[in-house]
């Protein structure tokens, strides 16, 4: 990624423009297979050039959604629209849409230039442009060594990459990907997901990706829904959906938390005072309405607490006994039963090679876990 | 010693099943091979010349020596034979495709099928099966025959004004076969299209084919060996096929088979039944040896 490239991205944010026109708009969609509603009354919109995850756990209705663009699920109700243009009559062969299956569904009988090249003959391009192409895609994907291989002579990784220079041989101007990586192992699925960011700026075509894997979602997206029973709970880029959370649920799907249950005190410019109900007091920033007796969730990320064996100046601690440690090498958990019964985490960065702060603290040590205001959150639901 | 016997025992699943193939199908064939270069005799067994085991290796030379092959050249000279394998040969090629243009769409539709009810279908598929074949084929006459079953009902609903003929001829003879071998069609096929991943068809829309161009780019070529297998399972066995063209054809049916059973019960001559056997079994296996090598040598080529 270059210098241009990434002043390009830091200010790509059409989901901010008033102005902007959607690219993609589901609107009212509804979809029900007899008595179960798998997409619930769902609007969005996703622009242009825009890197799309649909993040949400089995059956919430993300492949669903998904497969509404492709073509392969009537909507029961609402529309889908394209460029302003209402998709629901178009059959999915004639969509400007191409999908990358999980299964990679690459034809066992071609080899990986005839599986490349099958959307272009479909088309009726001559055989010569056909060729150019191919191997313009073969070399995207840098594959050019394995043109003449069946699908079942590769490996799971190379799969992936026929399989994605094949949805991007017909230069779709939307590119839906579903669980593309879900096969692969650990450290190749995050060689891929970089390579995909850098491809999909390359080719400027907007990308749809439904995953399970949080981490997948936020490593390549621009923005992130969180979809939860045919619902999405909250779309936004990654990094706010990670520290501004609209609920308890998309908290804790994206990453860890902790969540001390509360009842608002009193509440003034931006930051409310907690009583939890083991009667410990917190001051805690509360960007939406805390009117005072709300019952409230204290929610704090492991990384933004700080341990101690001592007992620290000033207030917003919560006190409790060390149950469990995890060393995991860049980071020492902490798990601590607070002495209102709830469990929290706390992850200690171990920045030195004798990290004395971290090492003191053992097993039943009694401790104090402390959170700056604005480094905590109120979650109202 | 124990381990010896062992091993032996251990072996027994690879020897046993050559042993069985050794004796019911080498040794007869072998027969029959030695009867079609012999000679017609008015005599128990009625041909020569005969083996008797006690003549020693100078005796068996001798009956070789009197093997001759005119058979072979009586049975090309004869038009009946190259007529009945030519007509054999025809007939298992129409059968066979006509059982391939019902039996796909009923195997596609069986795969297609919710999964809850494919055991039943093919349950009603293999059912067939629990009659007799031959009380089945004559059931068969019973409903093509002039006032039969068929017959009765085309009059009924004012289709027709005369009754059709269609016992006695080849018709009847197609429907026959169709019939009878459709189960060996069917289920090889569904066999196939059941393991078919039902993404592939997505795909291939995503990329710009319709249903139709789907399937004849991407179901039809991947089901290319049940296809194979289900043609191999209907046309050897029609080519030979006795019953059907006895019970429901006609003077006008010729076919090998029944070459065959006139030639050994009728004319009493062995010799020549066993040459007409022989021809047919290399008829056969010629082509399918020849269709497994060129198989194997394209995927050589693939490696």
């Amino acid at each position: 990624m270059n210098a241009k490239s990434s002043q390009q991205r830091r200010t790509f944010q059409p989901w901010e423009d008033a102005d902007a026109v959607p690219f993609i708009e589901f609107r009212n969609v509804t979809k029900r297979y007899g008595a179960v509603t798998a997409v619930d009354n769902l609007s969005l919109s996703i622009y242009e050039r825009e890197f799309f995850a649909l993040l949400g756990p089995s059956g919430c209705g993300k492949t669903t959604l998904m497969r509404m663009l492709a073509g392969f699920e009537e909507v029961t109700e609402g529309a889908v629209y394209l460029e302003g243009e209402d998709l629901s009559s178009t059959p999915p062969y004639r969509r400007p849409v191409n999908m990358m299956f999980q299964s990679y569904a690459l034809f066992p009988h071609m080899n990986v230039e005839k599986n490349i090249g099958f959307g272009l003959k479909q088309e009726g391009m001559p055989a010569g442009e056909i060729a150019d192409r191919v191997a313009e895609m073969l070399s995207l994907v840098k594959m050019q060594d394995f043109a003449k291989r069946k699908p079942d002579q590769l490996s799971g990784g190379q799969r992936q990459r026929v399989a994605l220079a094949r949805s991007l041989a017909k230069q779709p101007k939307l590119l839906l990907l579903d669980e593309p990586l879900g096969a692969l192992d650990r450290k190749l699925r995050e060689e891929t997901q970089f390579e995909l960011v850098d491809l999909q700026e390359k080719l400027g075509i907007t990308f749809m990706i439904v995953t399970h894997d949080q981490e997948e979602a936020m490593t390549v997206s621009d923005r992130i829904a969180v979809m939860q029973q045919g619902k999405i709970v909250q779309v936004a880029p990654p990094a706010q959906m990670y520290e501004q959370p609209a609920n308890r649920y998309v908290a804790d799907f994206l990453g860890n938390i902790n969540l001390v249950a509360a009842k608002v005190v009193t509440s003034k410019g931006g930051i409310a005072t907690l009583e939890t109900a083991h009667g410990e007091e917190l001051e805690i920033s509360c960007p939406d309405p805390c009117p005072a007796g709300a019952q409230v969730w204290m929610a704090a990320r492991p990384e933004k607490m700080t341990i101690s064996l001592d007992k620290p100046k000033g207030g917003n601690q919560l006190a409790g006994t060390v149950w469990d440690i995890a060393y995991l090498g860049d980071l020492t958990i902490f798990k601590v039963k607070l002495d209102g019964g709830e469990f929290a985490r706390v992850s200690v960065l171990n920045t030195s090679l004798t990290d004395p702060a971290a090492k003191a603290i053992t097993w039943e040590d009694r401790v104090w876990l402390s959170v700056d205001p604005a480094s905590a959150l109120v979650l109202t639901e | 010693m124990k381990a010896a016997l062992r091993s032996i025992l251990a072996k027994s699943t690879i020897w046993l099943p050559y042993i069985w193939l050794l004796i019911f199908f080498l040794a007869p064939f072998l027969i029959v091979a030695k009867l079609s270069v012999s000679e017609p005799a008015i005599a128990q067994p009625p041909y020569t010349p005969t083996f008797d085991f006690w003549d020693g290796p100078a005796g068996w030379w001798r009956a070789i020596g009197q093997f001759s092959f005119y058979n072979y050249i009586f049975i090309t000279e004869d038009s009946l034979y190259w007529k009945s394998y030519i007509s054999s040969l025809q007939i298992a090629v129409i059968s066979t495709f006509l059982t391939l243009l019902i039996g796909y769409p009923m195997a596609y539709g069986m795969a297609r099928a919710p999964r809850t009810w494919r055991p039943m279908l093919l349950m009603l598929v293999i059912l067939p099966f629990w009659t007799s074949f031959l009380i089945r084929v004559y059931a068969w006459i019973g409903i093509l025959k002039k006032e039969g079953l068929l017959n009765q009902f085309l009059l009924w609903i004012g289709l027709i004004s005369e009754p059709l003929t269609i016992l006695n001829t080849n018709t009847a003879v197609y429907i026959g076969i169709v019939y009878s071998y459709l189960p060996f069609m069917v289920l090889p096929l569904y066999a196939n299209l059941e393991r078919q991943d039902f993404s592939l068809l997505e795909a291939a829309m995503d990329l710009g084919c319709t249903q139709r161009q789907a399937f004849w780019k991407v179901t039809w070529p991947l089901s290319m060996p049940g296809v194979i297998a289900g043609c191999f399972l209907v046309f050897i066995p029609t080519v030979g096929e006795f019953v059907i063209p006895s019970l429901l054809g006609g003077s006008e049916t010729l076919m090998i088979g029944r070459t065959l059973y006139d030639e050994f019960f009728q004319n009493r001559d062995w010799p020549v039944s066993s040459a007409v056997a022989i021809i047919l079994l290399m008829i056969l296996i010629v082509p399918i040896m020849l269709f497994q090598r060129s198989e194997a040598l394209a995927r050589e080529r693939e490696r």
